[in-house]
């Protein structure tokens, strides 16, 4: 088992810290959320760089459902993840998982380290089948999914509303825990594989 | 802005009072969901049959907006109907529907009734769009709300558990306003 604060050491070197979310971390995370450029702040459901709205996101859910992780450089937030599991209810075999990560540390695997954190702790708490959301724009995030074997299942119509006031559509991607873990395990056999090779 | 309670005349001659849940109904609402029929009771999203998660559900989470109705034959809720919508963030436009009727109070017209007073309260709340969430294998539901004006907009297999444990396949039901 996993114990945090966690030292990481990124593929280039650089060093964050990964823990859980706590109480403090209001205005670190109005900060990081501020920070993010327009075009990745459309991607998320709420106006972050209203403070109020950051408490809302920290305070108004609850805690026991929401497994709220972030990455920290010094003591700015460089990465926000969640796990979000129902407690109760038909839908408490499935968690959705979000994951940002700050635009000056894209690129170094802190996306990948913050989702395999969310997947651990996804199958400690007995989550069985997963789900993400993304706007059909999100390239990227579609890409790193399909990579890990989530499908897109179900777009939602006009399921988002940004600040710009357009609605947007979102996809609903899913994989079963299971088949993430098998997915995972050749992800990593492939990489070994590549590192024979150029040896 | 709506006025209740109403009045409901089914063409076979009952009344059926229909007005916003309250506080002291929580008795009459925990009758109402242990008398449902088991099957029924395993299409609902919580066990109903639980004290603790119908009380916790009598008001809306914080920052959620939200019109439970019920309809009521003497003292007895014979139904129940909710909308419910986020009011902050990017999702507030997007509003959820439920719907519940006993046995006895079905094929009446009541569930299209009531489904029209939340749908009602969704356009008054400028939503622009109305949800409804099902177990695929509730066909007579999934007509109620195609009466409605709701589409399909897709399924997730087996994201959900009945109270058995078994998984279903969730169906998006979806009316564009």
């Amino acid at each position: 088992m996993q114990t945090f604060p966690q030292e990481v050491r990124l593929r280039d070197g650089t060093t964050v810290v990964l823990r859980p979310m706590q109480e403090g971390d209001l205005d670190r995370s109005h900060r990081f959320f501020r920070k993010l450029p327009e075009a990745d702040r459309l991607h998320l459901r709420m106006d972050l760089t209203d403070r109020a709205n950051v408490r809302i996101r920290m305070e108004a859910t609850d805690a026991l459902e929401h497994w709220r992780l972030i990455a920290l450089q010094g003591e700015e937030i460089v990465g926000d993840a969640t796990l979000h599991r129902p407690r109760y209810g038909w839908m408490r075999h499935t968690g959705e998982i979000r994951c940002i990560v700050a635009r000056e540390l894209q690129g170094r695997g802190l996306g990948g380290r913050l989702l395999n954190e969310l997947f651990q702790e996804a199958t400690r708490r007995g989550v069985e089948r997963l789900r993400a959301e993304v706007t059909p724009d999100e390239t990227a995030a579609l890409r790193i999914l399909e990579r890990l074997g989530f499908h897109a299942e179900l777009t939602l119509r006009d399921r988002r509303r940004g600040p710009d006031g357009v609605l947007r559509d979102v996809i609903v991607m899913t994989t079963h825990i299971t088949q993430l873990w098998n997915r995972l395990a050749d992800l990593m056999q492939a990489m070994d594989g590549e590192g024979r090779e150029r040896h | 802005m709506v006025q209740y309670p109403k009045v409901f005349r089914s063409h076979d001659g009952r009344a059926v009072q229909v007005r916003p849940l309250a506080p002291e109904d929580l008795l009459p609402l925990l009758r109402f969901f242990t008398a449902l029929p088991e099957e029924d009771r395993r299409h609902l999203r919580v066990d109903v049959t639980r004290r603790d998660i119908v009380e916790r559900r009598m008001s809306p989470p914080p920052h959620w907006n939200a019109l439970r109705l019920v309809a009521l034959a003497g003292e007895r809720i014979v139904a129940e109907a909710s909308i419910e919508h986020r009011t902050y963030g990017f999702e507030s436009h997007v509003g959820q529907v439920r719907l519940i009727v006993a046995p006895d109070f079905r094929g009446i017209g009541l569930a299209g009734y009531l489904g029209r007073q939340v749908l009602a309260h969704g356009v008054a709340e400028n939503l622009a769009k109305i949800e409804a969430h099902l177990m695929q294998d509730q066909p007579a539901a999934r007509r109620c709300f195609e009466k409605l004006g709701f589409e399909p907009e897709g399924t997730l297999a087996g994201f959900v558990k009945d109270v058995k444990g078994k998984e279903h396949d969730l169906l998006i039901l979806a009316l564009c306003i």
